[in-house]
């Protein structure tokens, strides 16, 4: 517990914050003490979110001081805070999908070779045993069952929100910033994390906590700040306030008691669900809804809620049961059937789901009923205008002006603009998904007062809620579900908080999160085991590489069967020795693919490098080879960078960025050669030997091709950079917060992937012994990109591998190469690649589809 | 007006007015219109295929194969030319054709999901396979002579056929885009494409659609290209899909959706256009110009940025600081 005589750990004076001319925060002052849960409460928009981002780093405050053990200290970024021992658990875990649960734990950006204590947080090298091992032991720290080799990519939230808060004991955070962590987790999960804050704070940690459920936070905290409008209400500890002071000091008066649906002419039932099943979310599911009513659906999350929702406004498909509508079946498959049917469904995502949050309020509001603005095609922006403006009356929703961005309104208004949406389609029946989830008091009462109007006008209402006030205020009848069932069935007379949790939980538990005593004298309860069974994507992918293996090998002995002269020397050697000059530049596109990103102008590059490199040739013709090696890997690395700078710092695209680079670096070529082709005699010997002859009968172009492959393989797999390559493409804001220096690594990516695409260069002179301007390095790109996507590369980032990448550039090598001799029409040969690349990534998306659903 | 300079098309025409500028400066001729007109044929075909792709790109995605879809479509036809159909039905298989290849893209990505750039990127080897397997080394000629030379037939003696056929597309196109339903659904898609699902668009239905708009330019430009050339080769169109594309996100176009404008892709086709024959007047060969085409797309993103970040964004409505909707809740 919190010693009111210990010094603060940090201390906000008087510190302010506007965006674009609006103040989010005046002079506001705010104190942490070590061993104490601080919450932070207040209206959306009050400025909860802006205070916690200054101290995280994320903001700069815009006046005023921290203080950081009484020592005034400057956090100009999420890195810098790190260091200062702040971290931020994010309410929607910034992980890393494609990385496992250690490497989630031990990214981060700062240099903790510094402190030189742990051998897992990589300084330039992974040690993967050390952080394994420390990963499992910082979890079961925590009691948390999870492998530390699982992949992020599946967990619950809150076995991510276990993962980031293991992340920021690992840098032995002394404070811990949890913005609203518990409003996407089930009362159970909720009991998980409140232990694990309980011990923390008693070991000593300072942590600041967000929500807007009151009685976890008379649960949970020592002191509680109450904000409104960027100001300091005041500071209480927990024992000497009540709730409604707290709420009367959010909303600057007193609020009477919850919302209470008034009473309605309850009519015909209207909306009528048997048995209605959907493989792998839900079984069994009847019910009725009746005019004038509204039924609430209780339950964990993840108890299949969402989904029935979804199945009934066609989102998902069902696999069995009837859904009838005033007596007729319905039988719909997408949201516009449900629409035409009068079913509106509001959903839980408000900022996926919900709104276009880029574009105007009006375009919100009729996107749905696009009819209604619309004739013969034919959209008016003036009804368009005239209508939302009337739901802006009707719904009384604050906003500038109908044409302003709904990314710019609050989350209450913005929920308002969502609901015309649908009223706007006269619908019937409305599926409601948590309706106010995330939105302040005010404007939740606002909706609570909708939709009791709406019922009293004869719709009927399904609302889907984990806010237990809330679902018992406004529902005529309630239903439970667990685990894809209904579990309990209950009239408003009935129904307590304690029966709807029993039968959500499947058992006859007290609600953790209760208000009342806690701390180390809180009984330890057995808290529930879940054990993540490995993830299966990761063996799927060897299996993958092995798949291509296979189909590499087979077409090699078809070919050969058909054709003994396959394995003349002289094939075999065509067929080994096109694939290096792939496989070179094919390892850069990879790691630019990985990072998310792509290189369009290696085959430029290439030819640059090449040509310049031979022109030299030319004037001077005993320039010894290595150092013509490494000029052309200069050459590419400087191009390279040039694309790595305007993409990393200038904010241009990769895509457009190098499709530009394409362009201008084959003028290049162009403009440096005059158009004229260096030929094979000036090519020196030694060079074209390189493709001939080596000491171990291998060409030493092979060699050094799979020297790079090693190279990139080690490099991706046991260095800190190679690491950071994948979490940026997996999760660029993700890499963004935890410090990663997503800048300087994507230079570097592009300028390797340069240099690459320039020593490639000089094996295309090895091998072809000419340099030709319109010729050499054209499409390079395209093959590339094709070996990283046949080799099994996420063209969305974040996954790939070298061994992957290698058959792909095999395969593409050998179709190359052996088509001619098995007396397939050469013609024939892009036609190949093409159906390669669908196949494989068809492939790819079914073994997804079939196995790993991502969340 | 401070809202049209914020408009992202503002800088494709600024660029056209100076690279015209400079043009008519170094070359006096460039200011002859009869001149500017003769040479705007071939940039049509791109022109046209420009201004489907901008529908594309809006929606978010990307399609790869429109020369290689080009290029199929040219052998076919002078395929079927070859075998006795006579060219006007050649002419209707060919828009067929192109709906068909634009299906086929479209379909592999609702239908299975797959991202368009590899499925583009797929179809782009797959189309240019496959005409280089009918057509080989060959080129097939000897079209009708009312077929062939589009570019020389004017109206008013002035303006050629293609300019004509492009720009009542881009009327077309661009009415579709901004002025109907179909175009918010483009736009609906790019911005958030689970969103507009949820809205009730029928989002499945309208890529499709784009990708079929899309075959069915590629028909259009290889018709165009195949009379204006009076031959038939698989290679046609080389590395075209990169014009294309440059000449829409050189129009403002944002390449990862959401936002673009036809008249933008218009103004930068007419820019591509003056830079490169402003280049060829000046007696710079035609490779040399991909230097400066390449940087001008960079810059222009570049310069999109600056102005970006330069015009302060509009400031969010300050919350009211009471609750208005007090009063109701007492009855509670």
């Amino acid at each position: 517990m919190s010693d009111p005589t210990t010094n603060p750990i940090i201390i906000c004076r008087a510190v302010g914050k506007s965006f674009a001319g609006v103040t989010v925060l005046e002079s506001v002052d705010f104190d942490l003490r070590p061993g104490e849960v601080h919450t932070l409460m207040g209206e959306n928009g009050a400025g909860k979110s802006t205070l916690m981002k200054i101290l995280a780093g994320v903001h700069r405050p815009g006046s005023g001081e921290l203080l950081l053990d009484n020592v005034p200290v400057n956090v100009p970024s999420p890195l810098a805070a790190q260091k200062l021992g702040i971290a931020l658990i994010h309410q929607e875990p910034l992980s890393f999908p494609d990385l496992s649960v250690a490497e989630n734990i031990f990214m981060s950006g700062g240099s903790p070779q510094k402190e030189g204590k742990s051998q897992a947080s990589p300084s330039w090298f992974v040690n993967w045993s050390a952080m394994y091992s420390e990963a499992a032991k910082i979890l079961e720290s925590l009691g948390v069952k999870l492998d530390p080799k699982a992949k992020v990519r599946g967990l619950s939230i809150a076995d991510q929100q276990m993962v980031e808060l293991a992340a920021a004991l690992s840098q032995k955070a002394k404070v811990l910033l949890m913005d609203e962590p518990t409003a996407a987790l089930t009362p159970e999960e909720v009991g998980d994390l409140f232990r694990i804050v309980r011990r923390l704070r008693d070991a000593g940690t300072a942590i600041v906590f967000i929500s807007h459920r009151l009685e976890e936070v008379f649960s949970i905290s020592d002191r509680i700040t109450v904000l409104r409008d960027g100001h300091c209400i005041g500071t209480r500890n927990v024992k000497e306030t009540t709730t409604d002071e707290i709420i009367r000091m959010m909303v600057g008066r007193e609020l009477g008691k919850f919302f209470e649906k008034p009473p309605a002419q309850i009519g015909e039932p209207r909306l009528k669900v048997e048995n209605l099943s959907s493989e792998g979310r839900f079984a069994d599911i009847t019910f009725e809804v009746r005019r004038g009513e509204i039924l609430g659906v209780a339950g964990l999350v993840g108890a299949g809620r969402t989904d029935v929702g979804q199945s009934i406004f066609g989102i998902h498909s069902q696999s069995a049961g009837k859904v009838t509508l005033d007596g007729k079946p319905l039988n719909i498959s997408s949201p516009r059937q449900a629409i035409d049917q009068g079913i509106a469904y509001v959903p839980e995502d408000r900022a996926h789901h919900g709104l276009l949050l880029p574009m105007s309020i009006a375009t919100n509001t009729s996107i749905a009923e696009l009819k209604k603005v619309s004739k013969f095609g034919w959209l008016s922006r003036k009804k368009d205008r005239h209508i939302a403006e009337e739901w802006r009356d009707k719904l009384r929703t604050r906003l500038r002006d109908v044409s302003q961005p709904a990314r710019e309104l609050s989350g209450g208004n913005q929920q308002k603009v969502v609901l015309s949406k649908w009223l706007l389609t006269e619908p019937q029946v409305l599926i409601l998904d948590e309706p106010t989830r995330g939105i302040d008091v005010g404007a939740k009462a606002e909706v609570h007062h909708l939709m009791g109007e709406l019922a009293r006008q004869g719709k009927s209402i399904l609302m889907i809620s984990s806010d237990l006030p809330e679902v018992l205020a406004m529902s005529d009848r309630i239903i439970v579900m667990r685990e894809g069932r209904i579990t309990g069935r209950f009239d408003r007379s009935e129904a307590t908080q304690e029966k709807i949790m029993a039968a959500a939980t499947g058992q006859h538990s007290t609600l953790e999160a209760k208000p009342g005593p806690s701390g180390p004298g809180s009984p330890a309860t057995p808290h529930p085991v879940r054990l993540r069974k490995t993830d299966a994507s990761s063996s799927l992918l060897r299996f993958r590489e092995l798949g291509i293996a296979l189909f590499v090998l087979l077409t090699f002995f078809a070919a050969t069967l058909k054709t003994r002269s396959m394995l003349a020397p002289e094939t075999l050697s065509n067929i080994l020795l096109f694939t290096p000059i792939i496989i070179v530049v094919a390892m850069g596109q990879m790691m630019v693919i990985i990072s998310r990103n792509i290189d369009l102008s290696v085959g430029s590059i290439l030819a640059f490098a090449s040509i310049a490199t031979c022109g030299i040739f030319v004037t001077h013709p005993g320039f010894p080879l290595p150092l013509a090696a490494l000029l052309a890997t200069v050459i590419g690395a400087a191009m390279g960078a040039i694309n790595g700078t305007l993409i990393a710092y200038l904010r241009v695209p990769a895509i457009i960025t190098t499709l530009g680079t394409l362009s201008a670096y084959r003028g290049l070529v162009f403009i440096y050669s005059g158009g004229r082709q260096v030929d094979s005699n000036y090519i020196p010997e030694a060079l074209i030997d390189l493709s001939n002859r080596s000491a171990i009968y291998i060409p030493w172009i092979i060699v050094f091709a799979a020297m790079i492959a090693v190279l990139t393989a080690l490099f991706l797999r046991y260095t800190r950079t190679g690491r950071e390559i994948y979490a940026i493409g997996s999760n660029p804001h993700a890499a963004q917060m935890r410090g990663i220096p997503i800048n300087r690594v994507l230079l570097l990516i592009f300028t390797l992937t340069g240099a690459l695409s320039g020593l490639a260069g000089i094996f295309y002179a090895s091998k072809f012994t000419f340099i030709n301007p319109s010729k050499t390095g054209v499409e390079m790109e395209l093959i590339t990109i094709s070996a990283a996507v046949i080799g099994g590369t996420n063209v969305f980032g974040g996954s790939g591998t070298v061994l992957g990448v290698l058959f792909g550039c095999l395969f593409l090598g050998l179709v190359n190469q052996a088509m001619p001799v098995v007396g397939i029409n050469p013609f024939w040969q892009k036609a190949v690649y093409g159906v390669a690349i669908l196949a494989a990534a068809s492939l790819d998306t079914i073994i997804q589809k079939r196995f790993g659903k991502s969340a | 007006m401070k809202a049209i300079l914020r408009r992202p098309e503002i800088i494709t025409l600024l660029l056209l007015l100076i690279a015209f500028g400079i043009s008519a400066v170094g070359t006096p001729s460039f200011l002859d219109a009869r001149y500017l007109l003769k040479i705007s044929s071939p940039h049509m075909e791109i022109g046209v295929m420009a201004l489907a792709m901008t529908f594309v790109i809006i929606s978010g995605n990307i399609d790869l194969s429109v020369a290689s879809g080009l290029a199929l479509i040219v052998v076919c036809s002078a395929r079927l030319f070859e075998a006795g159909v006579p060219m006007q039905w050649v002419m209707v298989l060919a828009i067929l054709m192109g709906i068909i290849l634009g299906l086929f893209n479209g379909l592999l990505i609702t239908k299975l999901g797959l991202p368009s750039l590899t499925v583009t990127l797929g179809t782009l080897a797959l189309y240019r396979g496959l005409a280089q397997r009918l057509l080989g080394d060959r080129s097939i000629g000897n079209f009708p002579s009312w077929f062939v030379r589009v570019d020389n037939v004017k109206a008013f003696g002035l303006i050629p056929a293609p300019l004509i056929i492009f720009l009542v597309l881009a009327l077309i196109f661009g009415i579709i885009l901004h002025k109907m339903v179909f175009g918010r659904c483009v736009y609906a898609i790019g911005t958030n494409e689970p969103g507009a699902r949820f809205s009730g668009l029928q989002v499945d239905r309208a890529k499709l659609s784009i990708f079929v708009l899309s075959g069915l330019m590629m028909a259009v430009g290889a018709l165009m290209m195949m009379s204006r050339l009076a031959i038939a080769r698989f290679d046609h169109a080389p590395g075209y899909e990169l014009s294309v594309i440059t000449a829409v996100v050189l129009g403002g176009t944002d390449i990862f959706g959401g936002r673009g404008s036809i008249i933008g892709t218009v103004l930068a086709l007419f820019l591509l256009m003056i830079v490169q024959q402003g280049m060829i007047l000046q007696g710079i060969s035609a490779e040399t110009q991909l230097t400066v085409t390449g940087s001008l797309l960079v810059v222009s993103v570049i310069l999109a940025n600056l102005t970006g970040k330069l015009s302060t964004r509009t400031p969010a409505p300050k919350r009211p600081a009471a609750n208005p909707s007090g009063g109701e809740l007492k009855h509670a």
